[in-house]
């Protein structure tokens, strides 16, 4: 790599004033397993790579104290650096988001999920980044600091092309904030590469499930669905024709039909991984199992208890 | 630029200057001449270059040098105790885990790190904590089975 | 005794040992068979501890301080063009930079069978990442910098990407000056075309052949280039040194290597430089895998380039993982149309293959590949009326060189499908097919070369028990979809479609009927080894339930699984020119051990570990007390190359016979000491022992300082054996037929079976289980036989369903491991068996034959017949991709 100096500012003003300077002079670095690998083919020549690990907050998980007025129930707030590891192994995201911990757990390998961010992930903004369908189906926000202060933004918003993010010159992401959970949440992430583990998705789907109630004293339940889809647009993209058609219809034909739905929905291309069509129909097939896995691990949960338990799920390192 | 860090590695405590623009990797292998820490591919795909830093695996050729101050690393040069082979050292030579070598010394680290967070793996959970490391030479089959081996043996030793 | 007669003695020690090579079993029964606990001993690898630890030594771990300087080249970015002009004069003006050199500095010719490159393109570029020039500067960012400032103009020229287009007329001419170029005696270039080589093989009669065939069925096949992708990539360090000037002032060069050929380096880059091979010293610590890529020269000579003009610094060349994968060596592409012909019993009359190799830029080496595919184009099976054309064609594409397997992966692909394809039309079991027309010991083979005996037939079978071929599988009936041109006839039964007009390629072909029966004579083969697959057809009812036998898909384990099982049968011969030599000393040191030097490599194989099982058994003493040196070669013995699996074979040998020549040295001092007889002294775990006296001595200090006489004189002397061997009896052929006595040295051969699971939705391929059966002749450490075993069915197994270089307009679009998949941990096959055969090679070290390369070889049609016996659907081009088979059994409804 072309030489360039380090710095690891301790607060996010300097941060952001650091990453404003000049024409990409600098570059905001977390994991390095994007940034490292474009800084030694000489892709991008940085003056200088600015490291965010250290400032406040970027590397905790917590409980949101200051969650939108009129919530009742706190947020989860995910510092941008922490790590896939490291958001995979917490008992908070473990017990309430283990769609995201199947995500996190789908990168790589153990030891590059020691280093890639949750938050690098999403300013990487492949779109087969392997958090997105996950975050989309969480409708997580995107929490961002910058010269005009912090702001929130949607995460379907914050991806807006590939390799393009929302993001401001002198901003920087510093959090991924979730929603409190709903009842009965199930989600389910299946991702096809070219071998079994460890490959950048060829296509992606996460499912994600849960009941809502109009109303406390309602005996009726409404199951309401996301599904999300990786790695066949120019960003993650939210299926939500078959959405609908699930909540109105999950019975096998219904199953069937939302997932072509979802198929038609995807916008893949023709590349050196894989041709549009066949992406397409992938999408049809994972997203077809993810329904039936979400519909299995569901009718197995309603029969220990209403509020459903959180069953456990594929994904997890040893 | 230069920072002046200081690391353990193995033990020993280092205070030494590093550039910005150079990986653990190369501190490793250039400035500290711990050679056993292999460059494979430089993108942290091929497991070569794994160490320990505060007892997580991670590819050292995406680590910047700054970034380890004030850490504790380990290589393949740190397993052994003295004369003392590790029991998965032991286990590679014993079940002919290694060929041409170079893959060695990487899977070694993310194999003790395997046994020291799950001292009981599943055949699964073995091949699965190894995706990361590449392999040419043996098709992984010995290496699965040293391990199984160092991991049977860790557990005796602890009875 | 006097000297002379033990001189005497001693040299017929040796002759002995060269006729006793002939025939193991006599030499081995003069000595005590207690003592053979070394031969077929599954010894733990000497080199073990060093690799665990770290302490081994790869060239990029050697350390040369900091006068080192760090090379870079500058490659060509289009696959194709004249050099108008370089401007190297930025580069040479940065801060750093120590030396700027380009073709103009190196135009000699180099190669090793056809003399095609130049270190340095010179006016013209051939492939993209064709070096044009080269820099040494402090540190590696300042000669990536000094790289960037090099200016070169090109003007483009139209490139060839295909080998079918390169071979005909219409294509743009590569190299014009190919009738120019020296080449060894065995290549044939055709000047004014871009083929650098055609290898012809014409055997038999053709028309009677297909005459006797009642099916004949002809396709085509493809398979892409790949890459060795070893875990060390390519790296050296040359280096002037002042001292030791030779006559041309240049001073002598030392170059280390990861190479598995250093004396052939040797050889090559000192003809190159017009220098004398004293001059340049190759030395070759460990190497992280080589797999063919590091044979031959590739980098070096520009390392080496470089250093002469570094005023005495060291200069270091790595390859990045992105030029490795396309810039050194690269396994070329292949399109093989293959041709068979077949009686409705299974046995085959003819074959006509064509082979058209996408060589690459430059085909040095890979001329040989052309070669080797040509005498072994028929598949290990005997076949009395052949045609084969073996192409090797220059394309603008990476320079394709010796890679695992040496063509064979890359035919076997073709011919193991097609005969599987074959059998299931007739309605025949594979496995049976295969054994009624593999080779069998006394048959000719396409060159008209008597098979030596061989276990081919017991690999086939064990093979095929140990995946549980016979066991017959549950599950619905499910009826191969009829390949292009056939019609689905009832239950399994053929029947022949009406001859296609004018036969064309690619659709089938009714023989001609027999005008009143004479057409020619018909060859029938000699009948099988044990009367199998004899004269005479199945009766009907036999062939029905073969059918549904193996036809039968098993219970899957869900609704959207497939299992099948799939076998491919295999054969090579070490491709050498005919006269490759190997050498060997074994030198004892005072305190009883022995140091064996060679000039073979230890890549990963395990050659190390052989060659001191060999040694001790040879000398008499323990493994322990052995140690083998890696190569330098100005004290290592030469040795070829470590390519062909013929260290055990070749290499073992000189070192059996160096270290049974220091055991005649030792014993013939102790035997004119004590008053004995040679025949009644031994050596045994480091002692001399007399079996009449039952005396005994220790070797400590009599191997350096001799023995006493009773007077008080001394004899003896420092013992050092040494050995040589090299066949000969390997005979040329005819350029125009391929016939002739002896092609090769000898063929190792076997098979492999493989059990897959196949998602029918997604197309993905899980390899659950991989039989291996080879043939050895003897296994001198069965586990190192084992873990070749082992590892060559996932590399096989790996280029199989995932490796591609995708080479767009020449340039390669995956050179990385994101994108160029190899097999990992997780898709390793859940069980692997491995069968070791032994059927003695005749003048192998205890009967030894090679196993290197072999393993790899038959596992993509393997896993190709496995597929199409799970879904029915046939993939004839690599890789096996998971949207390939998608996309078959859509096609196929």
């Amino acid at each position: 790599m072309q030489p360039f100096d380090y710095i690891a500012p301790q607060d996010h003003a300097e941060a952001s004033a650091l990453l404003a300077d000049g024409d990409a002079a600098a570059r905001a670095f977390m994991g390095g397993t994007d940034l490292l690998i474009r800084l030694r083919s000489g892709l991008i020549q940085p003056r200088r790579v600015v490291d965010l690990k250290a400032l406040p907050g970027l590397r905790e998980i917590r409980l949101s104290d200051s969650s939108p007025p009129a919530a009742p129930v706190a947020w989860l707030v995910i510092g941008a650096a922490c790590t896939m590891n490291q958001v995979a192994a917490h008992p908070l995201v473990r017990r309430d988001y283990s769609l995201l911990v199947q995500a996190c757990n789908a990168v790589a390998s153990y030891q590059l999920r020691n280093r890639a961010t949750i938050g690098g992930n999403c300013c990487n903004a492949s779109p087969a980044a392997d958090t997105a369908p996950a975050l989309y189906c969480l409708d997580a926000m995107a929490e961002v600091y910058g010269p005009g202060g912090r702001r929130r933004i949607p995460i379907a918003d914050f991806f807006v092309g590939p390799g393009q993010t929302a993001l401001r010159k002198g901003e920087f992401l510093t959090a991924i904030h979730l929603p409190p959970p709903p009842a009965g949440a199930i989600g389910v992430f299946n991702k096809l590469g070219r071998t079994k583990v460890g490959d950048i998705a060829l296509v992606s789907v996460a499912v994600y499930c849960w009941m809502e109630r109009p109303d406390r004293s309602s005996e009726t339940c409404q199951v309401c669905w996301r599904i999300a889809l990786g790695a066949v647009g120019p960003t993650p993209l939210r299926a939500r024709e078959a959405e609908d058609a699930l909540a109105a219809d999950s019975s096998t034909a219904g199953t069937k039909r939302a997932a072509e739905l979802a198929a038609a929905a995807a916008r893949p291309i023709d590349d050196h991984r894989a041709s549009a069509a066949y992406r397409r129909d992938m999408v049809r097939v994972l997203t077809r199992r993810g329904i039936e896995t979400v519909l299995m691990l569901r009718a197995g949960s309603d029969a220990r208890s209403p509020a459903g338990d959180q069953p456990s799920l594929p994904g997890g390192p040893a | 630029m230069s920072n002046t860090i200081s690391f353990t590695v193995n033990g020993e405590l280092y205070t030494i200057p590093v550039a910005s623009h150079h990986t653990l990797l190369q501190v490793l292998r250039e400035q500290l001449t711990l050679t056993g820490v292999k460059n494979g591919c430089e993108a942290g795909e091929c497991g070569a270059c794994v160490v320990l830093v505060d007892g997580e695996p991670v590819n050292s050729c995406l680590v910047l040098a700054p970034e380890v101050d004030g850490a504790a690393i380990i290589t393949v040069e740190g397993l052994a105790h003295d004369d003392q082979l590790d029991p998965l050292q032991e286990a590679f030579i014993a079940a002919g885990a290694t060929q041409c070598g170079f893959c060695t010394p990487g899977i070694l680290i993310n194999a003790r790190a395997l046994l020291n967070r799950n001292p009981d793996p599943t055949e699964t959970q073995i091949r699965e904590a190894l995706v990361g490391n590449l392999c040419r030479c043996t098709g992984y089959i010995r290496i699965i089975d040293a391990i199984k081996i160092a991991a049977q043996a860790g557990k005796e030793a602890a009875r | 005794m006097s000297q002379e007669a033990a001189g005497r003695n001693q040299e017929a020690g040796v002759r002995n040992r060269a006729t006793e090579g002939r025939n193991p079993q006599s030499a081995i029964g003069n000595r005590q068979s207690a003592k053979h606990s070394l031969i077929g001993a599954s010894l733990q690898r000497i080199e073990g501890r060093e690799k665990v630890t770290g302490a081994a030594q790869y060239v990029d771990d050697l350390q040369f301080g900091p006068s080192l300087l760090h090379g870079r080249l500058k490659r060509s970015p289009i696959p194709h063009g004249h050099i108008a002009a370089i401007d190297v004069s930025r580069a040479r003006a940065l801060p750093g930079v120590r030396v700027v050199i380009t073709g103009q500095d190196f135009p000699g010719y180099t190669g090793l069978y056809l003399r095609d490159r130049r270190i340095f393109a010179l006016d013209r570029v051939r492939f993209v990442g064709e070096p044009v020039a080269a820099v040494a500067a402090d540190t590696p960012e300042i000669a990536e910098q000094a790289i960037g400032l090099i200016e070169v103009a090109y003007e483009e020229l139209p490139g060839v990407f295909d080998p079918e287009l390169g071979a005909s007329a219409e294509a743009p001419l590569l190299h014009p000056e190919l009738g120019d170029y020296e080449c060894a005696a065995f290549i044939l270039p055709q000047a004014g075309t871009n083929i650098s080589n055609h290898f012809k093989v014409r055997k038999g009669d053709m028309a009677a052949g297909w005459a006797a065939a009642d099916l004949v069925y002809e396709h085509r096949y493809r398979v892409p280039h790949i890459q060795h992708v070893p875990l060390e990539t390519h790296v050296c360090i040359a280096q002037t040194l002042a001292a030791g000037r030779g006559q041309d002032g240049r001073g002598k060069i030392t170059l280390w290597s990861s190479s598995q050929s250093p004396f052939a380096q040797r050889n090559l880059i000192a003809k190159a430089l017009g220098i004398g091979h004293g001059q340049l010293r190759v030395i070759t610590p460990h190497v992280g895998g080589g797999f063919g890529s590091k044979a031959g020269v590739s980098i070096e000579g520009a390392c080496v380039a470089l250093a002469l003009h570094s005023r005495g610094r060291p200069v270091k060349l790595r390859m990045t993982r992105e030029e490795e994968f396309y810039t050194t060596f690269v396994r070329q592409g292949l399109v093989a149309y293959v041709k068979m012909g077949m009686t409705r019993d299974g046995q085959i009359t003819a074959v006509q293959n064509r082979f058209y190799w996408d060589g690459g830029a430059y085909t040095e080496y890979g001329v040989n590949i052309t070669r080797a595919a040509g005498y072994s184009g028929s598949g290990p099976y005997f076949v009395p009326n052949i045609h084969v054309d073996s192409l090797c064609v220059y394309t603008n594409h990476p320079i394709g060189g010796p890679m695992r397997g040496f063509g064979m992966a890359e035919i076997h692909f073709g011919i193991e499908q097609h005969i599987d394809q074959m059998a299931h039309q007739l309605g025949l079991d594979p496995v049976e097919v295969r054994l009624k027309n593999c080779l069998k010991e006394g048959q000719e083979t396409l060159t008209g070369m008597i098979m030596h005996p061989t276990g081919l037939s017991q690999c086939i079978r064990k093979a095929a028990e140990a995946i549980g071929w016979e066991r017959g599988e549950r599950g619905t009936v499910r009826r191969p979809a009829p390949a292009e041109g056939w019609e689905r006839g009832e239950r399994g039964t053929v029947r022949r479609p009406a001859p296609a007009e004018g036969g064309e390629r690619g659709t089938v072909r009714r023989p001609a009927p027999a005008e009143g029966g004479e057409r020619g004579t018909v060859r029938r083969p000699a009948p099988a080894e044990g009367g199998e697959g004899g004269a005479g057809k199945e009766p009907a009812a036999t062939q029905e339930k073969l059918v549904k036998k193996w036809a039968q898909p098993a219970v899957s384990s869900a609704a959207h699984k497939r299992h099948g099982k799939g076998i491919a049968a295999m054969w090579k011969a070490p491709a050498m020119p005919p006269n490759p030599g190997s050498s060997a000393t074994v030198r004892l040191n005072e305190d009883g051990t022995a140091t064996v030097s060679i000039g073979g490599v230890d890549i990963g194989q395990g050659a190390l570990t052989a060659m001191a099982q060999l040694a001790a058994e040879g000398l008499g003493v323990k493994f322990e007390d052995v140690r083998v040196n890696t190569v330098d070669t100005d004290y290592s013995p030469y040795e070829w190359q470590t390519v062909a699996s013929r260290l055990t074979w070749s290499m073992g040998n000189a070192v059996l016979r160096a270290a049974e020549a220091a055991r005649t040295q030792i014993l013939q001092m102790v035997a004119e000491a004590w008053g004995e007889k040679l025949n009644d002294l031994d050596i045994v775990e480091g002692q001399v022992v007399s079996y009449r006296s039952e005396e005994s001595l220790p070797l400590k200090d009599l191997v350096v300082y001799g023995v006493q006489r009773a007077d008080g004189t001394w004899i003896g002397g420092p013992v050092t054996g040494q050995g040589r061997f090299m066949p000969d009896y390997v005979t040329p052929l005819d350029p125009e037929t391929g016939q002739g006595p002896r092609a090769v040295v000898h063929f190792t051969t076997g098979a492999q079976a493989v059990e897959v699971e196949v998602d029918i939705e997604t197309g993905e391929v899980q390899v659950l289980k991989i039989v291996s059966a080879y043939d050895v002749g003897r296994a001198i450490n069965p586990d190192m036989v084992r873990t070749q075993m082992e590892g060559g069915a996932v590399q096989g197994m790996s280029t199989a369903l995932l490796e591609q270089i995708q080479l767009d307009h020449g340039a390669p679009r995956n050179p990385n491991f994101s994108d160029y998949r190899i097999a990992t941990s997780v898709d390793a096959p859940l069980a692997t068996e491995n069968i070791i055969v032994e059927v003695p090679q005749d003048d192998g070290p205890f009967g030894a034959r090679g196993i290197g390369e072999h393993p790899m070889v038959p596992t993509a049609p393997a896993i190709a017949n496995a597929i199409y016996s799970a879904t029915g659907v046939r993939i004839d081009s690599l890789p096996i991709t998971s949207e390939k088979v998608w996309a078959a059994l859509r096609a196929a409804g």
